[in-house]
C-alpha cells in the first residue's frame, strides 16, 4: 500500500488546506483594497496642496495687482 | 577666524587654462592655497577628526564592540563615520571663501572651473583622507579589528571611497555654499547621491577586516566604486562651471 | 481649448482607472499570493509614470542649462514634483502589496531600495529649490542637481541589486509565468490612464509655476515703487 499513502496524505491536508487558503486570499484582497485606496489618497493628498497652492497664488497675484493699480492712480 | 586672501592665484601671471602644464600648476596653486589656509586653522580638521572619534564612541553604546558580529558590519559602521566626518571638512571646502568675497575673486580668477574645481577637491581629498588615516587605528582599537591584514588593499578602498565622497562633496559644496541652510542642504544631496559608493566600499572593507581579499568574487564592488568614482569625476568637471559662474 | 484638452485627459484617466478597478476586482486571484498581487496594477504604472516624469525631468534640466529658457526650468520642476508624488505612489503600493506577502512592510529589494534613494533624491532637489532665492541660480543649481540624481540610477540599482543578492531576498514577479492575456491589457490601460494623469497634473503644475513667475516680477514691480 505504499503507493497510496502520499495520496491519503494529501486528502486529508487538503479540506483544511483549502479553507486556510481562502482565508488567506479574503485577507489579500483586504490588501488589495488598501494598496488602491493608499494610491490614491496618496495622489488626492498631492491635487490638495496643489489646489492650495493655486489659491494662494491667486490671490498675492489679485492682491498685488490691486495694490499696484492703486499705486498708479496716485 | 581670519581668511587669507588668494593673492597667489591673481597674481599669477598664467592668464589661460592653456596648455596641460599650466593647469596642472593651476590645480596646484589652488591646493596648496586651501591646504595652506586649512593649516593655519586647522578648524574644520580638528572638528572633523573629534567629530569622528565621538561617533565611534557613540556606537559602542549601540552594540557590543566585542561580539563576532561586529565584525560583520565594522565595515559600515567606519564608512558612516567617514562620510560624517568628510562631510565636516567639505562644508568648509567652499564656505572658507565667504569671508572678504574670496570667492569672487577666484571664479574671477584667470583660471578654468574645472581646475578650480579639482583643485579644491584635491585639497579637500588630503584633508578628508588625514582625518580618516588617523580615525582608522582608533576605530582598529575601539572595535577589536584586524583592518591592517591587507595594508594596501585597505589604502587602495579607502583612497577610492574617499574620492566619491570628496568629488561629489566638492561639487554640492559649491553648490550650496550661498543658499540658506547650507549645513543642512549638503547632507541631504550627497548622502543619497553616495548610496552606490558608500554600500561598494563598506562591502570591499568589511571582506577586509574579515581577513578576505578584495580580489575575490568581490571584486565587483570594485568595479562599482572605480566606474562610480569615473562617471561622478566626469560629470563633475562637466557641470561645474555652470555652478560656479552660474 | 488647452484647457478644455487637459480637463478631458483628465477625465478620461479617472475614468479608465475607475472603470479598470472592478474589472481587476472581478479577475481570479492569483495563484501564489492571491488578490494582493492585483496591487500590481496600480504599483507598476504608478512606477511607470514616476520614471517617464523623472526623466522628462532629466531633459528638460539639460535643455534649460543648454538654451537658459525658463520655461524648461519650469517643465523640469513640475515634472520632478510629479515624479516624486507617484514615487510616493509607488513605496506606498509597494509596502502594502510586501505585507500580505511577505508578512513586512518593507524589505530592502533592490526596486524598492532604488525607488527609496531616487525619492530623498528628489526631495533633496525640491527642498534645494525652496533654499535659493534668485531664479536663475535655482533653476541652474536645480538642473545640475537634477543631472546628477539621475545619472547615479543605473549604478544604484546595480549595486543594490548586487548587494542583496548576497543575502536570501523575496522576489517580485515570482509567478510572471501566470500573467495572463487580459490581465497584460488591462496593465496597459492602467500604464496609459496613470501617465495620462500625470501628463495633466504636470500641466497644472506648469500653470502654477507661471503664475509664480508672474507673482514674483509683481513683487519686484511692487518693490520698485
Amino acid at each position: 500500500m505504499h503507493w497510496l499513502s502520499p495520496l491519503l496524505l494529501l486528502a486529508q491536508v487538503s479540506a483544511d488546506d483549502i479553507t486556510r487558503e481562502m482565508g488567506r486570499l479574503q485577507r489579500n484582497f483586504e490588501f488589495l483594497s488598501y494598496g488602491f485606496a493608499a494610491a490614491w489618497i496618496v495622489l488626492a493628498i498631492y491635487v490638495l496642496m496643489m489646489v492650495g497652492r493655486e489659491r494662494r497664488l491667486k490671490r498675492e497675484i489679485s492682491s498685488l495687482k490691486a495694490m499696484l493699480e492703486e499705486r498708479q492712480k496716485k | 577666524m581670519a581668511t587669507i586672501a588668494t593673492p597667489e592665484v591673481t597674481a599669477s601671471p598664467v592668464r589661460h587654462a592653456g596648455s596641460g602644464a599650466s593647469a596642472l600648476r593651476q590645480v596646484f596653486v589652488i591646493v596648496a592655497k586651501d591646504l595652506r589656509a586649512e593649516l593655519r586653522t586647522k578648524e574644520a580638521v580638528n572638528a572633523a577628526l573629534a567629530f569622528a572619534i565621538m561617533i565611534l564612541v557613540l556606537f559602542s553604546f549601540a552594540f557590543d564592540p566585542a561580539a563576532d558580529e561586529t565584525k560583520m558590519f565594522a565595515g559600515g559602521l567606519l564608512w558612516i563615520v567617514f562620510a560624517f566626518a568628510g562631510t565636516l571638512v567639505l562644508n568648509r571646502s567652499f564656505a572658507r571663501e565667504l569671508p572678504n568675497d574670496c570667492l569672487d575673486a577666484l571664479i574671477a580668477a584667470p583660471i578654468s572651473g574645472a581646475m578650480l574645481f579639482l583643485g579644491k577637491a584635491l585639497a579637500s581629498y588630503v584633508l578628508v583622507m588625514a582625518v580618516e588615516l588617523v580615525a582608522l587605528p582608533v576605530f582598529g582599537i575601539f572595535y577589536y579589528v584586524r583592518w591592517y591584514d591587507h595594508f594596501w588593499q585597505m589604502m587602495l578602498v579607502l583612497a577610492l571611497g574617499t574620492w566619491a565622497i570628496t568629488v561629489v562633496g566638492t561639487v554640492f559644496s559649491a553648490l550650496t555654499v550661498n543658499i540658506r541652510l547650507r549645513e543642512v542642504m549638503l547632507p541631504m544631496l550627497t548622502y543619497p547621491m553616495l548610496v552606490p559608493a558608500l554600500m561598494a566600499s563598506m562591502q570591499l572593507t568589511a571582506d577586509l577586516v574579515n581577513g578576505k581579499q578584495i580580489w575575490g568574487p568581490d571584486f565587483i564592488w570594485m568595479k562599482v566604486l572605480i566606474s562610480f568614482d569615473i562617471l561622478y569625476t566626469a560629470a563633475s568637471l562637466a557641470l561645474v562651471e555652470i555652478v560656479l559662474v552660474g | 481649448m488647452r484647457e478644455k484638452i487637459l480637463y478631458l485627459l483628465g477625465v478620461a484617466a479617472f475614468v479608465i482607472l475607475a472603470r479598470d478597478i472592478f474589472v481587476i476586482a472581478r479577475f481570479p486571484p492569483e495563484a501564489s499570493q492571491g488578490n494582493a498581487f492585483k496591487i500590481i496594477f496600480f504599483h507598476l504604472p504608478a512606477w511607470a509614470a514616476a520614471f517617464t516624469a523623472v526623466g522628462a525631468s532629466l531633459v528638460t534640466s539639460i535643455l534649460f542649462l543648454v538654451t537658459k529658457n525658463f520655461q524648461y526650468d519650469a517643465i523640469a520642476v513640475a515634472s520632478t514634483e510629479v515624479g516624486v508624488a507617484f514615487l510616493t505612489v509607488g513605496l506606498v503600493t509597494g509596502s502594502l502589496w510586501a505585507r500580505p506577502i511577505w508578512g513586512i512592510w518593507w524589505t530592502w529589494d533592490e526596486r524598492l531600495t532604488t525607488t527609496l534613494v531616487l525619492w530623498l533624491l528628489y526631495l533633496g532637489y525640491l527642498m534645494l529649490r525652496r533654499a535659493i532665492e534668485e531664479p536663475t541660480q535655482r533653476a541652474t543649481f536645480a538642473a545640475v542637481v537634477s543631472i546628477f540624481a539621475f545619472i547615479g540610477v543605473p549604478i544604484d540599482y546595480f549595486s543594490i541589486r548586487w548587494w542583496r543578492t548576497q543575502h536570501p531576498a523575496p522576489v517580485f514577479f515570482s509567478s510572471t509565468g501566470s500573467f495572463p492575456h487580459d490581465w497584460s491589457v488591462v496593465m496597459g490601460w492602467n500604464i496609459l490612464a496613470m501617465l495620462m494623469l500625470a501628463t495633466v497634473i504636470v500641466a497644472v503644475r506648469l500653470e502654477q509655476e507661471q503664475s509664480q513667475r508672474e507673482l514674483d516680477s509683481l513683487r519686484r514691480l511692487a518693490h520698485a515703487f
